[in-house]
């Protein structure tokens, strides 16, 4: 009788163990692949960020530049917002965007500027910025 | 007689068997609960610090303050735990994250805003070239090297 309890209590008490190895492991897995999904997102998007390319041609004439833009990366790009420095008066100024420009297309953009010493800052969804120096009321890239 | 020892053996065995198997069992559950608890937070943690990304745009220096334009492409916010300008950690009081329109976001650089910030640091910068490191409190570092 004595032996039969003991040997249920074991078997008892390996079961138990071995169930609970077995959650861990299980877990550990699920975790593993639940980060390796974020370092593959991570991945993804840091290359996606490295390839961003646009291709910006300006003109400023009385008070308005106009900028084309042509993403000539294989990634679509969001311009979420366009940063003026005014270098004269050492001020910066933030305009939202919301312009989707998928590969090989170009978009415009026009923006009042007052000042003939600006920088002009396109920043994308990805934090990639391109920019554009206007020196003397002259386009510099 | 003997035979009434038997029984009293085997139920004094019973019961020390079934009060081991339990203590043996709230032992285990506890220390199981606790190891699964410590593998989900190592986990998440290194996918939070994976998850925190920051971009440095530009920067305007006016008479002592430098201000740095910075954008959270990541999925999380930001606190920055530290500012370290040429080796040097900046004290707190000195620098600040602020929306364009002025208003102070404390040491928090937000994300999914589609919208970059501005890192105010009232630190005169002598000479062109610096480096600026923010150290982020879930332990990642992001370099930038202003007049590069």
């Amino acid at each position: 009788m004595a032996r039969a309890i003991s040997n249920i209590v074991s078997a008892l008490i390996f079961a138990i163990a071995i169930s609970a190895l077995i959650s861990l492991i299980l877990i550990s897995f699920h975790n593993l692949v639940s980060y390796t999904e974020v370092l593959h997102q991570v991945e993804m998007l840091e290359m996606k960020r490295a390839s961003e390319r646009l291709r910006i041609s300006a003109n400023l004439t009385s008070n308005t530049l106009t900028v084309n833009m042509t993403n000539v990366s294989p990634v679509v790009i969001d311009v979420i917002s366009v940063v003026v420095h005014d270098r004269i008066s050492n001020s910066l100024k933030l305009i939202p965007q919301h312009i989707i420009i998928p590969p090989g297309c170009t978009k415009s953009l026009t923006i009042s500027l007052y000042s003939i010493n600006a920088t002009v800052l396109f920043i994308t969804s990805r934090g990639t910025c391109f920019i554009v120096v206007i020196e003397n009321g002259v386009v510099k890239y | 007689m003997r035979a009434v020892s038997y029984i009293v053996a085997a139920l004094v065995l019973t019961a020390i068997a079934i009060a081991t198997t339990i203590l043996y069992v709230i032992n285990f559950t506890s220390y199981f609960e606790k190891s699964k608890g410590i593998l989900i937070k190592v986990f998440s943690y290194r996918k939070e610090s994976l998850l925190e990304r920051i971009a440095f745009l530009y920067y305007v220096v006016s008479n002592d303050t430098t201000l740095i334009l910075i954008y959270n492409y990541g999925d999380l916010d930001v606190e920055i735990s530290d500012l370290i300008i040429d080796g040097v950690s900046i004290p707190r009081s000195l620098y600040i994250v602020k929306k364009f329109d002025g208003s102070s976001l404390g040491y928090i650089v937000p994300a999914n805003t589609r919208e970059p910030y501005i890192l105010e640091v009232r630190v005169p910068l002598v000479g062109d070239l610096h480096t600026l490191i923010i150290v982020s409190k879930r332990g990642n570092s992001f370099t930038y090297k202003l007049g590069a």
